[in-house]
């Protein structure tokens, strides 16, 4: 029995086939986007393993550069780093090279 | 680190059946899509390669360095012969035997009438709910395949947003559902 007024949409329900030659209408929702929390212990681990560089790199520059900067604002891998968990981006791109951007990091870590 | 990510991504998704995994032929993706399917318990899902889930071809640019630019004052050709491959601006505007965004949103749309539909049709015919089915593909071709999905919507109510700038192995999810009218 149906409880619902006329013309009043009603889902479909589980285990009660519906005739699809009456083309059916389709509801869509996105209920998430860009998700990417099973990545997050792997950027832990990174920033550990970068850590890590960067204590012995300054170490080594204590060492080696008495007075010197040995600081790792100056570090060129610090920019690597911001490009691998970022993409690159700090700030939101303009319309057109946000295209360019997806197309550049989707081609970034290519399995081989 | 993909590598990693994938792995991640489907050991994530382990305890999730999905019934198909559809993905785009190119190593990138396929890679991704092969530890979502291995990380499947069994019955294994369907695996299924179609180019029609390739990101966006940008022809004679392929493989060039880009040139960022927001605002273009000068021609797109005039560019190319200098060897600059600026960001393309508009829906219509492509490098030669590349695709524009225009063109890639019609292949998202066969995408998505000859291999998500069919999904949805058969559920339907069968009474199931709750049907998962994996896509793995690239950036840009995804954000078309959702605006397109979304623009069949019945429900035009739904915001749409930007789905541009997805990142690696992230994932996004759309539910679709059948709505029956009953008139009496």
């Amino acid at each position: 029995m149906v409880s619902v007024p006329a013309n009043i949409p009603q889902g479909a329900q589980e285990g009660r086939p519906i005739d699809v030659d009456q083309q059916p209408l389709l509801v869509m929702r996105v209920t998430d986007v860009n998700r990417h929390s099973h990545t997050d212990n792997i950027v832990r681990d990174t920033i550990a393993m970068f850590l890590l560089h960067l204590i012995t790199l300054n170490l080594t520059c204590q060492i080696r550069q008495k007075g010197g900067i040995g600081s790792t604002a100056y570090d060129e891998k610090q920019q690597d780093i911001r490009k691998a968990f970022f993409g690159g981006i700090t700030e939101p791109l303009p319309d057109s090279d946000v295209r360019a951007h997806d197309k550049v990091t989707d081609e970034e870590n290519i399995i081989e | 680190m993909l590598a990693q990510q994938a792995r991640a991504l489907g050991k994530f998704f382990a305890d999730t059946r999905f019934t198909t995994i559809h993905t785009s032929d190119l190593k990138r993706a396929s890679g991704t899509a092969q530890a979502l399917y291995d990380a499947q318990k069994d019955p294994k899902p369907i695996f299924d390669s179609s180019e029609l889930l390739r990101e966006q071809h940008f022809g004679v640019a392929e493989g060039k360095p880009w040139t960022y630019s927001s605002g273009r004052s000068v021609n797109l050709e005039e560019e190319m012969v200098k060897g600059v491959y600026p960001t393309l601006h508009g829906s219509d505007e492509k490098f030669p035997g590349g695709e524009s965004i225009n063109d890639l949103g019609q292949r998202a749309h066969r995408a998505i009438t000859t291999l998500l539909l069919p999904h949805v049709w058969q559920a339907a015919k069968e009474g199931k709910s709750g049907v998962h089915v994996a896509v793995v593909g690239h950036g840009l071709c995804i954000s078309q395949m959702i605006s397109g999905l979304l623009k069949m919507s019945a429900n035009q109510a739904i915001g749409i947003v930007d789905y541009r700038g997805l990142l690696n192995t992230a994932w996004t999810r759309l539910v679709i559902e059948i709505e029956v009218r009953i008139i009496r």
